[in-house]
């Protein structure tokens, strides 16, 4: 009874426990923006961000600036240099950062002036008459990279790019006083009870189904078996361990997974969710089988070798390194990865290798999606070692990638012509063999098809690697 | 019984405490700003929008009465200039002694002073009425004033520009009494005024490379000389320049030279010697200018002049050479 009631306990709290994760990733969820205000501290009629901080939380910022009713209010972009330069000795306020997620640190500018004596404006030149008050106009300067010009409030969108960009913010004509600012930033909102909650959540259920089976099992034997329920039979080794056994089959499969996966550079939430039945990671799914079934390789490598065309070759090399990275990522947000969205694995691994690849790679990923043919064909063997077969056409060694796009496109595409299938099994035996080694040894075998490199491509010869890829004839020894 | 609740028990705590790492709350960000480089403080997009601007203030004052609408897009001699030949253009009644200020540039040189007053430079592409190029500069007084046309010289014709450094980074501005070039750029120019009034005879005419400016005042002064000659009036024609207060404008060179921009002005004088003989203005533009004035035997025609030279760093064995200029008639009188 006790044991039922445990089990009903740790179902609902398995559920809950879910249900609390997912509910911080949806409704609980933290605002997608970042919303700071600045609110002017002295004189002046200007405010000045400091560099760097309009791309202070994303590179997407919304500017807007208030100032009291029916005033004039002007928003402009600009380097540091020309936006001081224009402030000139005039007082400002200028912002230096957050100090808090909703405010933003004001200072007042360091070259503010004593008096704040609005110096002649451009176009609006009403200047020394009419005391502090004036607003300086900066619209229409050619210094601006942008600029807005409104009444009461105005705001502007910008996308942080090189360079030292601040904004220029101030109140313009008589009277005017420095505008409220308010910077908006979208925020990639983290959900850090997601996985947790779901995982732990899962691993309670999956208990308290299990606790509530094995209690019905054991009411169901006792009232089977016709014996007197009492507390000292279900004590009993010979009913209480099968109950354990199968608590712990379920444990050993769990972790047997798990131990895997890792590997494999996959997080191990995915041997787990999968129970837990929520709508959450599928858009892991589609990659993830490819990862976990070894037994696709060596069906892949013999197959794609018809496709002669040289020109694909060099194609899975451009692809490997994309594919490294972004299996690579998900590892360090443990099992929070497979539903973070995915800017943010991309983001780490990109500083890491030339963005111009990444870029092609994923170009090119795409054209050649079902048929990943030519990938297998150049690259099982390099693949496999690293990763211990785990993952075959998503997994080379991030080191060896760069350096098998160099020698096989220039094999390949020198000869004009395929691999033959004794060539991959002679390369394949040799990495084999390299990769028992440290994984660098392995580029210094793969030049081995180069001698192809002199043969002509003429029809006869095009004819003879399609007798050699298919190994109609059996002089393929030749090379 | 009691093995299973204390399994429970510890899964739960395992799960609460990652909860608890895994939600450490964000840290503030603080601003990451680049860090400084050199390079142009004006940008070629903005450049380009700075030229757009000028060209459309100097296209749509084309009338001497329009005149006070080129001040917001043009100062210093460049308006001066410009309000000459639009009076001149509505004496003469056509628009040739307009000069062309497409803004088509073929090369931009950028300030890479983030001081004000700021300078750029430009050179067009060849106008279509197939007169040479113009180098025109660009200045901004101070932060507050926008970029205005300062002046312009039209090339000499096969001129060769010396080398600027790249766009991107911007050139620095010379200042007028530079001591690294050969002469500074101040005094480049009053020893060019020099040249040009006694050419030769003048002695710094070594220093400055022989040019088509000091031809054309030969050729034309033999002209005019020659033409009264003709009658026998014993002609003689004179030339002097003088700098104007206007300041120098003077920008780096790739190889530590500079390139420098002046506002001068000058007089011809032609006379015609011989008792009695009268001559009238030489040109159709003084003519128009001259109007109904007497003829005497003396004519003066004022100018309005803009130089562009290059002047090699103090070491270089080259001469001070003259790129372009700008001579435009302001008025006649008969002395």
């Amino acid at each position: 009874m006790v044991q039922r009631f445990l089990a009903i306990l740790l179902i609902l709290a398995g559920l809950g426990g879910i249900g609390f994760g997912v509910a911080t990733a949806t409704v609980l969820r933290e605002s997608d923006t970042v919303v700071a205000t600045a609110t002017p501290s002295g004189d002046g009629t200007m405010v000045v961000t400091e560099p760097g901080v309009l791309g202070l939380v994303d590179d997407q910022v919304t500017v807007r600036a208030t100032v009291p009713e029916g005033q004039k209010v002007t928003l402009a972009l600009g380097s540091d240099v020309d936006v001081l330069g224009w402030v000139g000795d005039d007082p400002y306020d200028s912002v230096t950062g957050l100090s808090s997620w909703e405010t933003l640190r004001v200072v007042p500018g360091t070259a503010a002036a004593p008096e704040g004596e609005a110096a002649e404006g451009e176009e609006t030149d009403e200047a020394p008459a009419e005391k502090p008050s004036t607003g300086p106009e900066p619209a229409g300067s050619d210094m601006w990279i942008s600029e807005v010009s409104g009444e009461t409030a105005v705001s502007m969108r910008w996308t942080e790019q090189p360079g030292r960009v601040v904004l220029l913010a101030a109140g313009v004509g008589k009277g005017a006083e420095a505008p409220t600012l308010e910077l908006t930033w979208p925020r990639q909102a983290s959900t850090p009870y997601l996985w947790p909650g779901v995982l732990g959540g899962s691993l309670l259920l999956i208990l308290g189904v299990f606790m509530a089976i094995g209690a019905r099992r054991s009411a169901k034997r006792r009232s089977g078996n016709g014996r007197p329920p009492s507390a000292v039979r279900t004590r009993q080794p010979d009913s209480e361990l099968p109950r354990r056994d199968v608590v712990l089959g379920i444990d050993g499969e769990q972790s047997s997974p798990a131990g895997h996966e890792p590997a494999a550079g996959f997080p191990p939430a995915l041997g787990d969710p999968a129970e837990g039945g929520t709508a959450v990671y599928p858009p892991v799914r589609p990659e993830a089988p490819g990862r976990d079934r070894p037994d696709q390789r060596p069906v892949q490598s013999p197959v794609p070798s018809p496709v002669p065309s040289p020109a694909r070759h060099p194609e899975p090399a451009l692809t490997e390194p994309e594919h490294t990275r972004s299996w690579g990522a998900p590892a360090p947000f443990g099992g929070a990865a497979p539903i973070t969205p995915p800017p943010v694995p991309e983001r780490d691994p990109e500083p890491v290798a030339a963005p111009a690849a990444s870029i092609r790679g994923i170009r090119r990923r795409r054209g050649q999606a079902p048929g990943a043919a030519p990938a297998a064909t150049a690259q099982p063997p390099a693949q496999r070692t690293p990763f211990g077969g785990a993952a075959p056409e998503q997994a080379p060694a991030p080191a060896e990638a760069p350096s098998a796009a160099q020698t096989d496109p220039a094999a390949s595409a020198a000869s004009g012509r395929p691999m033959t299938r004794r060539e991959m099994r002679m390369r394949e035996q040799a990495q084999r063999r390299a990769a028992t080694g440290a994984m660098p040894t392995v580029p210094a075998s793969e030049p081995e098809p180069e001698p192809e490199v002199e043969q002509p491509q003429t029809p006869s010869s095009r004819a003879a690697a399609w007798r050699q890829t298919w190994g109609v004839t059996g002089n393929d020894g030749g090379n | 019984m009691r093995r299973t609740t204390t399994r429970a028990t510890a899964v739960v705590a395992t799960v609460l405490a990652t909860g608890l790492l895994a939600g450490c709350a964000e840290e503030l960000p603080t601003p990451k700003p680049e860090a400084p480089v050199a390079a142009a403080v004006v940008t070629q997009s903005q450049e380009r929008e700075i030229l757009d601007k000028v060209a459309g203030v100097v296209g749509k004052v084309t009338k001497a009465k329009d005149a006070d609408k080129l001040e917001p897009r043009l100062s210093g001699p460049a308006l001066d200039i410009r309000e000459t030949q639009l009076k001149v253009a509505a004496a003469r009644g056509d628009k040739e002694p307009l000069t062309d200020l497409a803004m088509e540039m073929q090369q931009v040189i950028l300030p890479s002073d983030q001081e004000w007053p700021r300078s750029s430079f430009a050179i067009t592409v060849q106008p279509k009425d197939l007169t040479t190029p113009v180098l025109m500069s660009f200045d901004q007084a101070t932060a507050r004033d926008q970029y205005k046309l300062w002046g312009w010289v039209r090339l000499l014709p096969g001129v060769t520009m010396p080398q600027f450094a790249e766009a991107e980074l911007g050139s620095p501005a010379v200042p007028p009494d530079d001591k690294s070039l050969k002469v500074t750029p101040k005094d480049a120019i009053k020893q060019y005024a020099s040249v040009l009034t006694v050419d030769k005879d003048s002695k710094y005419a070594d220093t400055f490379a022989d040019d088509d400016l000091r031809q054309f005042f030969r050729d034309y002064g033999k002209l005019q000389v020659d033409a009264i000659n003709k009658e026998e009036c014993r002609g003689a024609f004179k030339v002097e320049y003088e700098p104007t207060k206007a300041p120098v404008k003077a920008v780096r060179t790739a190889d530590g030279g500079a390139l420098v921009m002046a506002a001068m002005i000058s007089q011809e004088t032609i006379t015609a010697k011989e008792e009695g003989c009268e001559i009238g203005p030489p040109t159709k533009t003084t003519q128009a200018l001259w109007g109904d004035t007497d003829v005497s035997n003396v004519v003066e025609v004022n100018y309005k002049d803009m130089v562009a030279m290059y002047v090699p760093p103090k070491d270089s064995d080259d001469q001070i050479s003259l790129v372009g200029y700008e001579h435009v008639p302001s008025s006649v009188s008969n002395g």
